[in-house]
């Protein structure tokens, strides 16, 4: 039922991108991210998207998976599209229709909007598609701790990305398994009157929401036995490893970065 | 309601990096009014097959008929509410189903999606819940205050109510204690019995099965790997060891005795009685040291 739901989306692999340290990686993406707001111009623009392209070569993910990332947002970036071209009135004016004119200069500035879009989902998906969730956390986690002085509870953080990373197939399956035993009771999820649908639904929230708290409260009895406590400073059991890939991406990124700035100008 | 189902394979999430094929090409026949216990280690296909049998799963290829209804791999939603009315299914741990305020709503919940009148069903219920170990008192309490078992009996109830010919069940036993497993044996048993319903029953325990079973299949690895009476299925301890499943205690005691005495005993599921007054036929003389 919802074998077609990628959690976290990631998709194990020994690609360059998949054996790059997380924290490597999460660099990597906001100093390209960065970049990418930075540069207006169809050169720039060119050679982020070559970049990003080769990229998504490199780590060997199938275009199927990518595309199913990308279309959730394809409408979004439509919008954004049109409302750019509708509303800008820079350059010549090319047609006009129902008193909305098309200007060369909106024109390109919807396109560049809708590529800058297009382009940041597509290198987050191309970051959660290539790393693990647990590691992701474990990077975030360690690049937030310069700022655990200024109060930011970094390991607190983390913890609660990772538990819920961790809980999304099970909640899942406890999902599967509820409205499957509603269906069989009769309950209908896809037809009826609006009346008999929000009762499945409720048949299926009500246990479900029984069963997260029960969970939860088993998690933190769990956790509370083995003593465990986010005030001390703990040791990992999977260690991030940084090696010359991760210099080098990182290097590679920024240097791009400097360059495009300053020259696709 | 008699079951037939022809070769017929599941494959889960085609077409992905995750495709299994879960149930190859299994031919059964479930006769009507029997019991039917499907047995075999975690991730052999029990669940997989009996989710095809009230449509919550469609398979890949081949098809079964539930009584009069075909299950095929492009079963319309309406063929499948019509199959749905006949079927009832006990999933693991039935009381997470239970939702409504009180025990009443929440086996009601089934009749009156099937389309029954509340005044219909209303008057069943009394009768119902002594069936399943409860009584009328518990109808107005909300179904979060019961116990672990007494909520387990509501979720059941929920089923029976809407009298299916034919009950699924997926380890109806799983978690309870051995007082409460042998209750909820009986209680299947009884209804059964009363109402000749047919039962397939998921179980990893072969004592169940041996209790109520007439017919017992033993699946491995998305196939049928080998099936017939719950004596039959004794005598092949080795194949059963090998699949990780055991003999029920009291077939393991007779066997001990057995190799203990000589004495052969007629068959492996004979009640205690039944067994003392075989082994007394044997002359002292013949017997070894018991």
């Amino acid at each position: 039922m919802f074998e077609h739901v990628i959690v976290g989306q990631y998709l194990p692999g020994h690609s360059f991108l998949h054996r790059m340290d997380a924290r490597a990686k999460l660099v990597t993406v906001f100093l390209f991210i960065c970049t990418v707001f930075m540069v207006d111009t169809w050169f720039g623009y060119g050679v982020l998207w070559s970049t990003a392209v080769a990229a998504f070569i490199i780590s060997g993910v199938s275009l199927r998976y990518m595309r199913k990332g990308m279309l959730p947002v394809l409408l979004l970036v439509l919008f954004t599209f049109l409302l750019h071209a509708l509303f800008t009135s820079e350059g010549e004016a090319w047609i006009s229709v129902w008193g909305f004119t098309l200007h060369g200069g909106g024109v390109e500035e919807g396109l560049f909007i809708a590529l800058r879009l297009l382009l940041l989902v597509f290198i987050t998906s191309l970051l959660t598609l290539t790393t693990n969730p647990m590691d992701l956390t474990d990077a975030l986690e360690q690049l937030f701790r310069p700022f655990q002085r200024f109060g930011l509870p970094a390991h607190d953080i983390a913890m609660m990305m990772s538990i819920a990373i961790r809980f999304i197939p099970t909640l899942l399956q406890e999902t599967e398994k509820i409205v499957k035993a509603q269906m069989s009771r009769g309950a209908s999820f896809h037809q009826g009157s609006l009346k008999k649908r929000a009762q499945a639904f409720t048949a299926l929230l009500v246990p479900l929401f029984m069963r997260a708290f029960k969970r939860a409260e088993d998690l933190a009895l769990a956790m509370e036995a083995r003593g465990y406590n986010s005030g001390t400073s703990r040791t990992k059991l999977r260690k991030l490893v940084w090696g010359w890939r991760d210099t080098m991406a990182c290097m590679f990124t920024a240097v791009l970065g400097v360059f495009l700035i300053l020259f696709g100008k | 309601m008699r079951v037939l189902v022809q070769q017929l394979n599941h494959i889960y999430m085609p077409k992905t990096p995750f495709e299994t094929l879960a149930l190859r090409d299994i031919s059964l026949e479930v006769p009507d009014g029997s019991v039917t216990a499907v047995i075999g280690r975690t991730g052999s296909g029990k669940s997989t097959l009996v989710q095809h049998l009230n449509g919550l799963l469609k398979p890949t290829s081949g098809q079964a008929f539930v009584g009069g209804h075909r299950i095929h791999s492009k079963m319309k939603r309406k063929e499948i509410s019509a199959l749905r009315k006949h079927v009832g299914m006990v999933f693991q741990y039935p009381e997470h189903q239970l939702f409504e305020q009180t025990v009443e709503k929440d086996i009601m919940f089934g009749p009156l999606n099937l389309g029954y009148a509340s005044t219909d069903i209303q008057p069943m219920l009394p009768g119902l819940l002594e069936k399943v170990g409860l009584d009328a008192s518990f109808l107005p309490r909300s179904p979060f205050e019961l116990s672990g078992g007494q909520m387990r009996r509501t979720a059941i109830a929920g089923v029976l109510a809407m009298e299916p010919s034919l009950l699924i069940l997926d380890e109806p036993t799983a978690g309870l204690d051995p007082e409460g497993r042998q209750d909820m044996i009986h209680l299947f048993q009884d209804w059964q019995q009363k109402r000749g319903t047919t039962i397939i029953m998921i179980t990893h325990q072969m004592e169940e099965a041996a209790a109520l079973a007439d017919h017992v299949i033993v699946m491995e690895n998305g196939t049928i790997y080998m099936e017939g009476s719950p004596e039959e299925i004794y005598k092949r301890e080795a194949e059963l060891k090998e699949l990780d499943l055991d003999l029920p205690e009291q077939a393991k005691v007779l066997k001990q005795i057995e190799a203990q005495t000589g004495i052969t005993f007629s068959s492996l599921s004979l009640t205690p009685a039944e067994a003392v007054e075989e082994m007394s036929r044997y002359q002292p003389g013949r017997e070894k040291d018991v």
